[in-house]
């Protein structure tokens, strides 16, 4: 019966990217610095088959190929130290990746100054390994330099990998984005399939079934009004299907109708309060984020109990975060736990979507002891109006 | 006996589960409620003073659940008992294991009838012992399913007013025999109520697989496969045991070795 009604229900939306291709790749099977290092190699391996060295306007010298060789070291290893800096810079600028216009207005000035410390080293080089001079790759000061022919070559090469950072940068931030978005909906199907789950919750079922049942006769109108109960809880999770966040009145009014058929099963044995500030029932919350908090409540806390168990539900604004807060009287946490190693299914899933609605650290989700007994559970995030 | 109404205790925790057999048995003429229980705890302190002569139990309650209460009561303090469930899978394999009686939630009227009309032959036969044991049996094989996998750990096995405990580990290979089957361990062969493909079930895959259609086997009993003609092999057991594993059921060991054979 459980897999009849599931399968039933609309599909999600497959996610943009293949599940197969969400792997978060730490390590690439060839490490960068070695591709970078290969790179410049193979620039310097080119330069040193030139033979011969221009040592004024048109005139041109014939030199060994280790001279060569050593010339192009210097000349092409300041660039290939200085390309992984580039990159770090590109890294760190403070302007989003896809802000390409920003971006390239930030690396002319930067263009100056790594030019400028490039003829520095590159004149290093020279001087280390003794070198034959190209006089036309040096000048005596910073403004000779700035008018040679070397300043604009400089900048050429700068900016050629410039523009490589650039779009190595901003192709790495589109696949981090694709990843998120196909991630942020896997969870939320999740969600929404451990919703359906719990309200298909075999005991939830079949023992709202057997109270609807039991007034059938006695109560048709009592009866009828679980019927419906049960069908707007089906209905509402229908329909926040492909909706990552809600307004807290939805949230609250999908909660209320599970709560209602929970309080006919355990009849004097529930108490379940709900304490929401007015002005945030506009408050935006994710979709499936209370009902598995008041399930579990229930689960772990009143059912365990043959006396009377008191659940509370509240919800309330401080300063630019909403805090809901589920609290229970039941036997409380077991010994040891830990929510790292003890989370449940649910409450794993929850954390996992409010880390990817609203980044790390910018929410907090925390199970401990009440005060006398039971579980208290805090959730806060952000608060935005819907 | 004849005019005699049947004594009758019902005990679920959740009250709407209580105003449905109560109202049901209220309608039945030869049928007198002699009281209600909400918990485990309550519905042992009921039983003993009341002593009924039939007893709806519900399974899922808190603190002492239903097998809890079958298992504190002695053979003599146990009623005909139809146990109620909504949702308890290893519950149910052990009831039919053991034929007991039971009621799936939400029930009709009709499914109702027909277990009360059960109840009335058992009542009228004061077979009351004969249940007892079938009760316990089921009790202990429910409590024997490990928590964390859901499978099987013991059975519980009824011969003669005798009850045995057998641990899974210890049968060697099980064996169809009509309604039954047999479960050999060491030099005994025990009757279990039960099919093969029904205790399979129950039992963890890694360590009984499905031979043949009327056999299974322990695989850390097995000690060499042997090629036959038409794609069969024997199976040799560690005791010497010879037994024929079907191409049918070739796939089954494949499985299981991780491996073509």
């Amino acid at each position: 019966m459980q897999r009849s009604i599931v399968d039933a229900l609309p599909t999600p939306t497959t996610p943009a990217v293949g599940l197969r291709h969400i792997t978060r790749v730490a390590s690439r099977p060839v490490p960068r610095w070695l591709l970078v290092f290969g790179f410049w190699t193979l620039i310097v391996l080119a330069y040193s088959t030139r033979g011969e060295v221009r040592v004024g306007s048109y005139q041109w010298l014939p030199i060994s190929w280790l001279d060569a060789f050593k010339a192009a070291v210097a000349q092409w290893y300041p660039w290939g130290a200085m390309s992984v800096a580039i990159y770090w810079v590109n890294r760190k600028l403070p302007v989003a990746p896809d802000a390409l216009v920003p971006r390239l207005l930030i690396h002319v000035p930067l263009s100056i100054v790594f030019t400028v410390a490039y003829t520095y080293l590159f004149r290093g080089a020279t001087v280390l390994l003794s070198a034959p001079n190209d006089p036309n790759w040096v000048g005596a000061t910073i403004l000779e330099t700035a008018s040679h022919v070397t300043y604009r070559l400089g900048t050429f090469v700068y900016w050629a990998i410039a523009m490589i950072c650039v779009a190595l940068d901003y192709q790495s931030n589109l696949k981090d984005r694709e990843i998120r978005t196909a991630d942020l909906e896997r969870l939320l199907s999740e969600a929404r399939l451990a919703t359906l789950r719990s309200q298909l919750d075999p005991h939830f079922l079949f023992n709202t079934l057997n109270s609807i049942s039991a007034y059938v006769e006695r109560a048709p109108r009592q009866a009828r009004l679980m019927i419906e109960q049960l069908g707007d809880l089906l209905r509402l999770s229908i329909e926040h299907a492909d909706q990552h966040e809600i307004p807290l009145e939805r949230e609250l009014a999908f909660v209320d109708r599970y709560i209602q058929l929970q309080l006919v099963r355990f009849a004097d044995r529930l108490d379940v309060r709900v304490r929401v500030d007015p002005e945030v029932m506009t408050a935006a919350v994710p979709t499936c984020v209370l009902q598995p908090l008041v399930e579990n409540a229930i689960r772990h806390g009143t059912s365990k109990l043959t006396a009377a168990g008191v659940i509370e539900l509240c919800a309330w604004r401080s300063g630019d975060r909403l805090h809901v807060r589920v609290r229970d009287n039941g036997p409380g946490l077991p010994r040891g736990f830990r929510l790292e190693r003890h989370i449940g299914i649910g409450l794993g899933n929850t954390r996992a979507r409010l880390e990817q609605l609203y980044g790390h650290g910018e929410y907090s989700l925390q199970v401990a002891p009440d005060e006398e007994r039971g579980t208290c559970v805090d959730v806060t995030f952000p608060y935005r109006a819907a | 006996m004849g005019t005699e109404r049947i004594r009758t205790l019902v005990v679920d925790d959740e009250k709407p589960a209580r105003m449905r057999l109560v109202e049901l048995l209220q309608r039945e003429p030869d049928v007198e409620l002699a009281g209600t229980a909400a918990d485990g705890r309550e519905a042992l302190d009921v039983l003993r003073r009341v002593r009924p002569d039939l007893l709806f139990l519900d399974v899922q309650m808190p603190q002492l659940d239903g097998f809890g209460v079958l298992q504190q009561l002695a053979p003599d303090e146990l009623p005909i008992t139809i146990l109620v469930t909504a949702y308890d899978k290893y519950a149910i394999q052990a009831f039919d294991a053991h034929a007991i009686d039971y009621l799936l939630k939400p029930f009709s009227d009709q499914r109702f009838d027909d277990a009360i009309g059960r109840a009335r032959k058992y009542v009228a036969s004061a077979d009351v012992r004969a249940q007892a044991e079938d009760l316990t049996a089921a009790a202990e094989e429910r409590l024997s399913v490990d928590a964390r996998s859901g499978f099987l750990e013991r059975l519980v096995l009824k011969s003669n007013g005798c009850i045995t405990f057998l641990d899974v580990v210890e049968v060697d290979w099980i064996e169809a025999a009509g309604v039954y089957i047999y479960l050999h361990a060491g030099p005994h062969k025990h009757l279990y109520r039960s099919s093969v493909t029904q205790l399979l079930q129950r039992l963890n895959p890694h360590r009984f697989v499905r031979i043949h259609r009327s056999a299974a086997v322990n695989t850390s009993r097995i000690r060499e496969l042997q090629t036959l003609s038409h794609g069969d092999f024997t199976l040799i057991l560690k005791n010497g045991t010879e037994l024929t594993l079907s191409r049918a059921y070739r796939s089954h060991v494949e499985a299981w070795l991780r491996q073509p054979i």
